[in-house]
């Protein structure tokens, strides 16, 4: 357990319902920041459900009903994510999330990454853009195998690489969190090896909160190690 | 500038809906109101008792029942005429066609679908006619001309009703059958047409609600404005929707007027069931499919 | 087995039968109307005026009248579908979207001679008084109800479109901080812009071939109209006007000319949207 001063986020007596389903049950526990921390557990279980209670993002996905607090170091003081009023948009670029499956938007690779920008309202500077996209690749291991084609459409990619791709446009508003919700699932090892490996690298800007059932995977990368199991989380 | 173009997308949104709601609640509102108070039995009998119209032993001269009946007659006999073709073509579309030989059947079936129904109005009349001149004297425009002539209409909602519903059904509920030793006859008829039923009702009734409806292809093959209860097939006939145009530029007094607005508000209850119905059967096959 | 094959053979005989329909309509008029086509009268069927007293029969102001009211119809109703279908799809509240959208495929079943009946008595008299002149029976108030008649369709179309887009897009916009509104317009619209062309022009043939609207409403002069408050013909309204003319008269035969007229203009439609249908299947 980690003293609250070392907290970046803290849940609280957390449960969701899907209907009638529980599916997390009065979950207690607290990620340190700038470290990764994996969270594990048999198939089904409700790991991406936590992470989309995290950033609300289940909010879109249809129904369901979650009681409890969720708390979020941001701009340096802890916001009940919840009811606090902390703005949604604001709130899902502080903290940021990548999918199971890589989905490039239909559009070309640079446009993808810089996408956050134009939703931020910050695309004003051409050069600015450009440098920063550059920047998020690089971050992302994917900066020398794009460089010559940006302009390509991102759908063109194969599957690493997309998926490396979603994670520079996960960093290019340089978030606070962020949530990976079995980001190596869709990979072969080659590709999984490389994005482990910036991981490893990105900790070091945010504090990274990643679903796995690769328990190998799980012991290369991650700090600490979470079990959740019958909708409660376990050290 | 990017939030205020966004509120300004997102009032449109709302200010679309509501205009769309508010014209929809004036037409149906006027209807409504301006046919309360023909809103009784005498508007269907006249002052006809109803027993006795009911048991054809008296007729009605000044009430829809006519109309009415005239409308029922019409509907049964072209959607009878137009459902063994509808289907049967529906199902040779889904199961028996592809390639080429589906897209150019898709393609006719499409293009009738779009012809406008005065001009398949047109086309019955002016057959009629002709074939009054050079064939019998006795061919003139009728219920059975107009039956004929709403079949063509309504085909390819009937066609396009079954081949949806077909084509819709998932891959497992195809193989079922034939791994079993059924031959292709028979996992559609005793397999995929059962399945699809929903679906192909739905289509059904869409085609009557469209024949109810329609005003233009009977008003040239045989609607008239008083003929009673249908007696034959090849007679003149009355209809609502006939009656409603009629009435709308012929109303004598204010009494008929209040008749018109209270057989538009009729016709309006009539079809908007209708299409109802057909909805719901619609979504209660792709509930069965889903939940399966 | 004999019983399959005769069955087979009957339901080919069924879609066989039927695709002939819309062939032989196309024949029955192209033959009645032959005299007038190999005259050579056709251009100026298609584009004189119609003054029978002085033996000419053009329908020139009724293929203005069509597409004055057809186009004002689509005018006014596709800016406002689109409107309804964003608010069905993001902008609105979940609840009430799905309402607004039931109501629509409801309001698909309201009878068009319905929508005539009340234009005469509610519509027509409002545009008499509130612009003051003529009687009301006018383009505006036809192209008013045809809008309202066609509206359901072009929304359901326009909803399907924008429901078709992968749930990942429009997740990635969500997860990267994007309100619904710039879901609709960065990814949904880009997405989604053939079918809301096949649906432009779906409600385009829907419009010009709709009859009883613009016979009750649109005012039947056979004057070309030079304003949206100027009474029109439309070719469909001509039809059923003119069909009580003798049948063996060039009176008549012209209004075969019309048919095949309306007859080309929703084919067209319907190659126009074959064509984006199968271009939107093929896409990744």
């Amino acid at each position: 357990m980690n003293a609250p001063a070392d907290r970046k986020i803290g849940l609280t007596e957390l449960s969701f319902y899907y209907g009638p389903r529980r599916i997390l049950d009065g979950v207690t526990a607290g990620f340190a920041e700038h470290a990764v921390t994996a969270i594990v557990g048999s198939s089904g279980q409700g790991k991406s459900t936590l992470l989309t209670v995290i950033n609300r993002l289940w909010e879109e996905m249809g129904h369901g009903r979650m009681q409890g607090k969720v708390e979020i170091l941001l701009d340096r003081r802890m916001v009940d994510v919840y009811r606090d009023g902390y703005p949604l948009g604001r709130l899902r670029r502080k903290v940021g999330m990548v999918f199971q499956e890589p989905n490039p938007l239909p559009m070309s690779i640079f446009k993808n990454v810089a996408f956050p920008l134009k939703l931020a309202g910050e695309a004003k500077d051409r050069r600015q853009m450009a440098a920063k996209v550059q920047a998020a690749l690089t971050q992302a291991f994917l900066w020398e195998e794009v460089k010559d084609r940006l302009d390509d459409d991102a759908r063109t990619l194969s599957g690493g690489q997309q998926q490396r791709l979603c994670i520079a446009r996960a960093l290019i508003l340089e978030p606070e969190v962020l949530l990976l919700d079995e980001p190596t699932a869709s990979l072969d090892a080659r590709a999984a090896g490389v994005i482990e490996a910036l991981l490893a690298r990105l900790k070091s800007r945010c504090t990274l909160i990643m679903v796995s059932h690769y328990m190998d995977q799980v012991r290369r990368v991650a700090d600490q190690v979470m079990e959740l199991a019958d909708g409660r989380l376990n050290v | 500038m990017r939030a205020a173009a966004q509120r300004a997308i997102t009032a449109w949104s709302w200010i679309s809906s509501l205009l769309l709601v508010g014209a929809v609640a004036a037409v149906i509102g006027f209807l409504l109101v301006k046919s309360l108070p023909a809103l009784n039995p005498r508007l269907i009998f006249g002052s006809t008792p109803v027993l006795e119209a009911l048991l054809l032993r008296a007729p009605v001269l000044d009430g829809l029942w006519p109309a009415m009946a005239g409308t029922c007659f019409l509907v049964v006999t072209a959607v009878g005429l137009a459902l063994p073709l509808g289907i049967g073509a529906g199902i040779y579309v889904a199961e028996y066609s592809r390639g080429r030989l589906k897209q150019g059947l898709t393609l006719l079936f499409d293009l009738l679908a779009g012809i406008p129904s005065i001009v398949v109005g047109l086309f019955g009349f002016s057959l009629t006619v002709f074939l009054h001149h050079h064939l019998s004297p006795r061919i003139y425009p009728s219920l059975l001309v107009s039956a004929l002539a709403l079949a063509f209409l309504v085909l390819p909602y009937l066609i396009r009703g079954t081949q949806a519903a077909l084509e819709n059904l998932p891959a497992r509920i195809r193989v079922i059958a034939p791994a079993l030793g059924a031959t292709k006859m028979q996992n559609i008829f005793r397999v995929l047409v059962p399945q699809a039923l929903d679906g192909i009702l739905s289509g059904v009734i869409l085609a009557i609600g469209r024949c109810a409806e329609d005003t233009a292809v009977i008003m040239l093959t045989g609607a008239v404005a008083s003929a009673g209860l249908p007696k034959s097939l090849l007679g003149s006939f009355e209809a609502l929707p006939f009656y409603i145009y009629y009435i709308s530029s012929q109303y004598m007094n204010p009494k008929e007027l209040r008749q018109g607005y209270g057989a538009a508000l009729i016709l309006l209850i009539v079809c908007a069931a209708l299409f109802a119905v057909s909805l719901l059967l619609k979504n209660l096959l792709a509930q069965r499919l889903r939940v399966r | 087995m004999p019983s399959e094959r005769w069955m087979h053979g009957a339901l080919a005989a069924a879609a066989f039968l039927s695709a002939t329909a819309a062939v032989t309509i196309f024949i029955i008029m192209a033959a009645l109307g032959w005299p007038i086509l190999r005259d050579g009268h056709l251009l100026q069927v298609l584009t004189g005026p119609w003054l029978p007293l002085r033996h000419q029969y053009g329908i020139g102001a009724m293929i203005l009248g069509t597409l004055w009211v057809a186009g004002l119809a689509l005018g006014l109703a596709v800016p406002i579908s689109l409107g309804c279908a964003a608010f069905i799809q993001t902008t609105g509240p979940r609840g009430l979207g799905g309402l607004l959208k039931h109501l629509v495929q409801l309001m698909t079943g309201i009878p068009t001679v319905v929508y005539g009946f009340v234009g005469i008595f509610l519509l027509v008299p409002l545009v008499r008084d509130v612009f003051g002149r003529g009687s009301g029976l006018s383009i505006l108030a036809a192209g008013v109800m045809l809008g309202l008649l066609i509206a359901p369709t072009l929304i359901l179309f326009f909803v399907e479109g924008l429901a078709a887009v992968p749930r990942a897009h429009r997740l990635a916009v969500s997860a990267l901080g994007g309100t619904p509104v710039q879901q609709l317009v960065y990814v949904l619209l880009p997405q989604a812009w053939r079918a809301i062309l096949a649906g432009l022009v779906l409600g385009f043939g829907r419009a010009v071939g709709d009859t009883m609207i613009a016979l009750m409403i649109a005012g039947n002069s056979v004057a070309p109209p030079a304003s949206i408050l100027d009474p029109a013909r439309t070719l469909t309204a001509h039809i059923a006007l003119i069909v009580a003319a003798d049948f063996d008269s060039p009176e008549f035969r012209t209004l075969f000319v019309c048919g095949l007229t309306l007859y080309a203009l929703t084919s067209l439609g319907v190659v126009a949207m074959r064509r984006l249908a199968t271009k939107h299947l093929e896409a990744p």
